[in-house]
């Protein structure tokens, strides 16, 4: 059985499935999360409450300009306050390299050139903050104040400035079948990602071509912890306790940018009070680094405020230029796609990002070609980075709510043009690409039938809508590593790279182990994150901890518990096969019960003996594959929502909104509702009112008062979450990833409803009340 | 001098300390007397990561100086369990409907939940969505952290204590 | 983020970063004057819920008042027809506060409504004055009621709402004007001590506030009766534009009378024509208030007000 087939000439294969029993519920489902008592106590540990003997406090100075050229920066008389360990310009990271994930253009601290407000210029260390504080306002620095780019198009106009006129190093990851990647193709451009399938020629067949222009504002994370890092530092070796997503890339950035072997490198990591992609890659860590090594090797932490956090890393803005053909029974044909992203100063994880912008092109429906072309465009602006969603919420945007324009061009309803193009259970998302592993229709179905949009009777002013969002999950040719060991008495420990941020995965990747070693969840504890010692693993992120990270977990806890068994059939002299673990108790084919902790202490000796045992997965590489591997499982988010538009005003209620998201395999009941809801939100706040807005070439409302966030009182007056359980997940179980899909489908489905309610198409986010009230009045009326 | 002595009650305990006038509540509950769940965020009064209750009152204690918490009763996440550690309804509550993922924000919404069914035990659901609508939480969405309010008042004795 | 001081770029102050103060905690509104007089730039501290951010955002007290323990300040009197509220009262204090409830229910609801519950615990209508942010919702409700603040050891013990954006009557010398939203707009630079303010109930009619739009546009209308007619003041407010006041006059006797559409189109065409903020273009923001401005009257007319409130006929 294969789920990784490739299609034949014949078109599009079904694949068989895994389906997992339905009746059966995996130990611990219904239950609490394992951090419940930290977290309901206060006892949780974040980044932020590291403290270290002797350890000194970090401040930073930030451009005022967002673009300019640094003559000078004369820091001596910050060195001679005293308490001052450590002042940090242009001079002392020269001969580091700059970092980022495909492209290296981030110095540690800004040398020559400063390019947006906020960008690091220079960073001090002292006994104490106020210290710090004050040798940065003896900083004198003299800059040249350069024209500044912030738009896509002042931008890509070749005639304007130019922020990389020297390319910076930078590589390109190995695609597959149709899929390419280019750097620096553009006046700013930093990367294209481009993929085609199927024929061109398909166009000249549709009955219909169509062209719309959507736009999609960018958030900030606002996760509440903020960029914290604590460093102890020198030439030869670096200690850090990081607030970070992906410890190991963290490490290897490191070692890159300070000219270390890995093994110097050392990474721990706690819980995380949020992250939701920011705290992938470097964030406060480099300054902090070297600041240590700068300060002898004494610790140093940086720890962001808020206001620092809206000027590190943000949510891709973009434009997409959507070209679609379809047949007059609705039919669709061929997409093209024209997506640019707004990347920032500098390019992060902006490759990344725009490859799945462009990737996810398809959306959930079947097409005979595709051709889209996916751009990041690097502005004077806060860089980009990872966020849930990922490019996946941009392409929805513009897929979905083109899918709406159309069925209204076409007098088709948006459900029937959704359920007549949606792909099947098992169909390829395209040629050499994982099949779908969710039933679409009935997803769609579930939720529409929820809100009583099949019966709805229309009422002025009020409107539904039903929609889909889909992108592939687990992440790109990703490895999985986790280690299983059993003590004595019967004690378990789970050591992966898997880092808690809320999600809950810690919590379920315990249940996962304790489900095939036959305890309670209760048993089995998730071991400190640190680099020296934890398995290898990729980050946290894409929702790949149970599909892909479990998948590890799984096979070391059932490698364990067969060597367990192995060593007590000998022990016992009884078969293995037909022995069964049971809360450390092996139960022979009688039914005897054999007690494993004196059995372990009579062979091993009374301080015993562990069990241990590696596991690995990753998905299998094919040049078939677009990405050169198969994605792990589809994360699908279905939608359906009704609304009220007040059209004196524009103002948007939402007065129902309910979400689903299939889990494949629940493995905790709350952890997967909570993602699907949290998720949710997110949307909901991008759809209508959450932006980081601009003025010209500063951010207007980077702090936690004038950036509005949904509270509470934002909620639907009924808003609900139902999760699915298809059971065709590759993860454990049939379990599939969960976190990112809700988010996709909110916007367009509250658009959707709008138009539904008043017959505004809206095509730009977020739909404030002017831009409903303008796509009712094209002209308002003078009062 | 700028340094000031304060006397107040610390979830109950009789707490003497002499500060800088500066000293915000939260660093003197975080910094000088261990109490870590007290979680700094926004530090400008927006997020409410830092609630703690001040005579049976929710305030930011970024946003409040120590010298005002003279006299007082200040209480902390610190001081919901029982002494055996057995947990308060709130923390069951919270708990038990999944109001909680990163747990940045909980030790706040937890004194926010206690303020409020301290001064309305059986809050109605628009009670209880305004109260909380003081405070961010970035992860759940909220709906579950609403739940947990209401069975917190269904648990009983919910800020009774 | 405040500006570093040789204006090299941006740094993160924080309060707790700044060097510890004088702390002073008077008894009494004379004993702030006095306490005024030898430190004329003390900052004066109450529920602190905004003073943290202008912390944040540079400014460093050297001397703080805290008024916290000032009983004066924190009571509201009703005499000959002016209602004065004191300006230590918390949102959620001065909102329940029987004597308003009784005088201008109108008001106690709309100020119950403004922040959240946590803040409403701490959060002064005095510091939510000073602030002098846009997006602060007291000089909107008190800017349509025309009241004004008392001040203390002031040169000028009674100013206008406006006062505050440096507009109007301002005398120059306890402003830089600048058209800024908070500390920049030199919050801290008032001298003398903000004791309350006082509304006029003698001739009012009808109050009511619209917030459903914010933080686009929010109304504030009050209804008074001068000289036989009606007239209808109007306050907008932005977040990111310093409140406009306009006023109407319509020639009849009672609200009953009052038609809301012509009111709200005289209203939004006394609007500046500069009224557009980041959250709104002019001409959406003129159509909301007109819509608005039309609603609370529609609500004014319904109500059937005739008499002043509070004030028995």
């Amino acid at each position: 059985m294969t789920l990784t087939q490739p299609s034949t000439d014949a078109g599009p294969v079904l694949h068989e499935l895994p389906t997992a029993p339905s009746a059966h519920r995996v130990v611990g489902r219904d239950g609490a999360r394992a951090d419940a008592p930290l977290k309901v106590t206060g006892k949780a540990v974040y980044t932020t409450d590291v403290v270290r003997p002797g350890m000194l406090h970090a401040k930073v100075l930030r451009s005022p300009h967002a673009h300019a050229r640094i003559v000078s920066i004369d820091a001596a008389r910050a060195r001679t306050v005293p308490g001052v360990t450590a002042v940090l310009t242009q001079d002392d990271v020269r001969h580091l390299n700059p970092y980022g994930t495909f492209v290296k253009d981030q110095p540690v601290v800004a040398i020559d050139h400063v390019r947006y407000v906020g960008d690091v210029v220079a960073a001090v260390a002292a006994v104490d903050e106020r210290t710090a504080l004050a040798a940065l306002d003896l900083i004198e620095v003299v800059y040249e104040v350069l024209p500044h780019v912030t738009e896509l198009d002042e931008a890509l106009d070749p005639a304007g400035v130019e922020i990389w006129p020297e390319a910076p190093v930078g590589m390109v990851p190995d695609y597959g079948q149709g899929a390419s990647g280019e750097l620096r193709t553009q006046h700013n451009v930093s990367y294209t990602f481009r993929y085609t399938t199927g024929s061109p020629d398909v166009w000249d067949q549709c009955d219909h071509i169509f062209e719309d222009t959507f736009t999609f504002s960018r958030m900030n994370h606002m996760h509440l912890e903020p960029f914290v890092a604590v460093a102890e530092a020198t030439d030869d070796a670096i200690e850090i306790w990081s607030s970070t997503q992906s410890p190991f890339p963290l490490r290897k950035e490191l070692a890159w940018t300070f000219g270390l072997p890995e093994n110097r490198i050392r990474v721990q990591t706690m819980l995380l009070g949020g992250g939701f992609g920011a705290k992938n890659g470097l964030k406060a860590d480099p300054v902090a680094v070297r600041l240590s090594q700068l300060s002898g090797g004494r610790p140093v932490r940086y720890a962001m405020t808020t206001e620092e956090v809206f000027l590190t890393v943000s949510q891709h803005a973009a434009r997409l230029v959507y070209r679609t053909g379809v047949m007059a029974d609705g039919t669709f044909v061929a997409r093209r796609a024209r997506v640019l992203l707004n990347g920032g100063a500098y390019t992060e994880l902006s490759p990344l990002v725009c490859e799945k912008a462009g990737y996810r092109t398809p959306g959930a429906y079947r097409w005979q070609h595709i051709d889209s072309q996916a751009s990041v465009v690097t502005t004077n602006t806060v860089p980009a980075g990872a966020f849930r969603g990922f490019g996946g919420t941009q392409a929805t945007w513009a897929s979905e709510r083109q899918l709406d324009l159309i069925a209204e061009r076409l007098g088709i309803d948006p459900f029937d043009l959704r359920m007549k193009n949606l792909k099947e259970l098992g169909e390829e998302f395209v040629p050499g690409e994982a099949p779908i592993d969710s039933d679409l229709r009935e997803g769609l179905r579930l939720v529409a039938d929820e809100i009583g949009y099949p019966d709805r009777v229309q009422v002025p002013g009020r409107g539904m809508g039903v929609c889909i969002g889909i992108k592939d999950g687990g992440g790109v040719n990703k490895p999985a590593q986790a280690r299983v060991k059993v003590s004595t008495k019967g004690d378990v420990f789970l050591s992966s790279g898997l880092t808690e941020m809320g999600q809950g995965s810690q919590s379920a990747l315990c249940q996962i182990v304790a489900e095939v070693l036959g305890c309670a969840p209760g048993r089995v504890a998730f071991a400190r994150i640190d680099t020296d010692n934890t398995p290898f693993d990729q980050g946290t992120n894409a929702s790949s901890g149970i599909a892909v990270m479990g998948q590890a977990v799984q096979q070391a806890a059932e490698k364990v518990r067969r060597e367990v068994l192995s060593w007590a059939g000998g022990q016992l002299d009884l078969d293995p096969g037909s022995l069964a673990l049971r809360d450390w108790v092996v139960v022979g084919p009688d039914g005897a019960e054999h007690p494993l902790a004196p059995l372990v202490m009579g062979t091993f000796g009374g301080t015993g003996f562990e069990f241990t045992a590696d596991g690995f997965f990753k998905s299998g590489n094919s040049h078939l594959a677009p990405l050169e591997a198969p994605c792990v499982f589809w994360e699908i988010g279905w939608a359906a929502a009704e609304v009220e538009v007040d059209p004196e005003t524009g103002k948007v209620t939402v007065l129902q909104l309910v979400v689903s998201g299939d889990a494949g395999k629940v493995i905790n009941k709350l952890g997967c509702r909570g993602q699907d809801e949290g998720a949710a939100v997110f949307g909901l706040g991008q759809s209508l009112f959450e932006e980081l807005r601009y003025d010209g070439d500063r951010p207007v409302n980077a702090e936690a008062l004038d950036y509005r966030v949904p509270l509470a009182e934002d909620l639907p007056e009924r808003f609900w979450s139902l999760t699915q359980e298809q059971g065709h997940g590759a993860g454990p179980f049939g379990a599939k990833g969960m976190g990112e899909g809700t988010m996709l489908p909110v916007a367009p489905v509250i658009a959707q409803a709008i138009a539904d309610a008043v017959g505004a198409q809206l095509t730009d986010l977020p739909m404030s009340p002017e831009r409903v009230f303008r796509a009712l009045h094209p002209r308002i009326e003078s009062s | 001098m700028n340094e000031t002595t304060i006397d107040f009650r610390l979830n109950g305990t009789p707490t003497e300390v002499t500060v800088p006038t500066n000293r915000l509540l939260a660093d003197l509950l975080r910094e000088d007397l261990r109490c870590h769940g007290v979680r700094s965020s926004c530090e400008r009064g927006v997020c409410g990561a830092c609630t703690v209750l001040v005579d049976d009152l929710p305030v930011a204690s970024c946003s409040t100086f120590a010298f005002d918490v003279d006299g007082a009763s200040v209480e902390t996440v610190e001081g919901l369990a029982a002494a055996d550690g057995s947990l308060s309804p709130q923390q069951q509550a919270f708990a038990e409907c999944g109001g909680f993922q990163c747990g940045f924000c909980t030790s706040g919404m937890l004194m926010l939940t206690t303020g409020l069914l301290r001064q309305n035990p059986c809050p109605k659901r628009a009670d209880i969505r305004s109260w909380i609508s003081s405070n961010t939480c970035r992860c759940t969405g909220y709906e579950m952290i609403l739940e947990s309010v209401e069975r917190a008042a269904e648990l009983g004795d919910g800020g009774a204590r | 983020m405040r500006a570093q001081a040789l204006g090299a770029g941006l740094v993160a102050q924080t309060q707790s970063s700044i060097p510890p103060f004088e702390l002073h905690r008077p008894g009494s509104v004379a004993e702030v004057v006095a306490l005024l007089a030898v430190h004329p730039e003390a900052v004066i501290a109450a529920g602190c819920t905004d003073l943290t951010a202008q912390l944040r955002e540079g400014r460093v007290p050297r001397d703080l008042i805290s008024v916290r323990r000032v009983p004066d300040l924190q009571q509201v009197r009703h005499d000959g027809g002016v209602l004065r509220i004191g300006a230590g009262l918390t949102h959620h204090e001065g909102s329940r506060h029987p004597l308003l409830q009784a005088t201008l229910p109108s008001l106690a609801a709309a100020w119950a409504d403004i922040a959240t519950v946590r803040i409403r615990y701490s959060a002064t209508i005095g510091g939510n004055l000073l602030a002098r942010r846009f997006r602060y919702e007291m000089p909107v409700l008190l800017g349509a009621l025309e009241a004004d603040l008392e001040l203390a050891g002031a040169t000028e013990p009674r100013r206008p709402v406006d006062w505050l954006w440096g507009g109007g009557d301002h005398d120059g010398g306890d402003h830089d004007g600048s058209e800024r939203d908070g500390a920049g707009a030199g919050a801290w630079r008032t001298r003398g001590l903000l004791t309350g303010v006082a509304i006029d109930t003698s001739d009012l009619l009808w109050f009511g506030y619209e917030r459903s739009m914010r933080p686009t546009t929010t109304v504030a209308l009050a209804i008074r009766v001068v000289d036989g007619s009606l007239r209808v003041t109007a306050t907008i407010g932005s977040e990111y534009r310093r409140p406009v006041t306009v006023s109407t006059t319509a020639d009849v006797a009672h609200p009953t009378d009052l038609d809301p559409g012509s009111v709200g189109r005289a209203v939004a065409s006394r609007l500046p024509d500069d009224i557009e903020d980041r959250a709104g273009s002019a001409e959406y923001r003129r159509h909301l208030v007109a819509v608005l401005v039309g609603r609370l009257v529609a609500t004014a007319r319904d109500s059937g007000a005739q008499a002043p409130e509070g004030v028995t006929a």
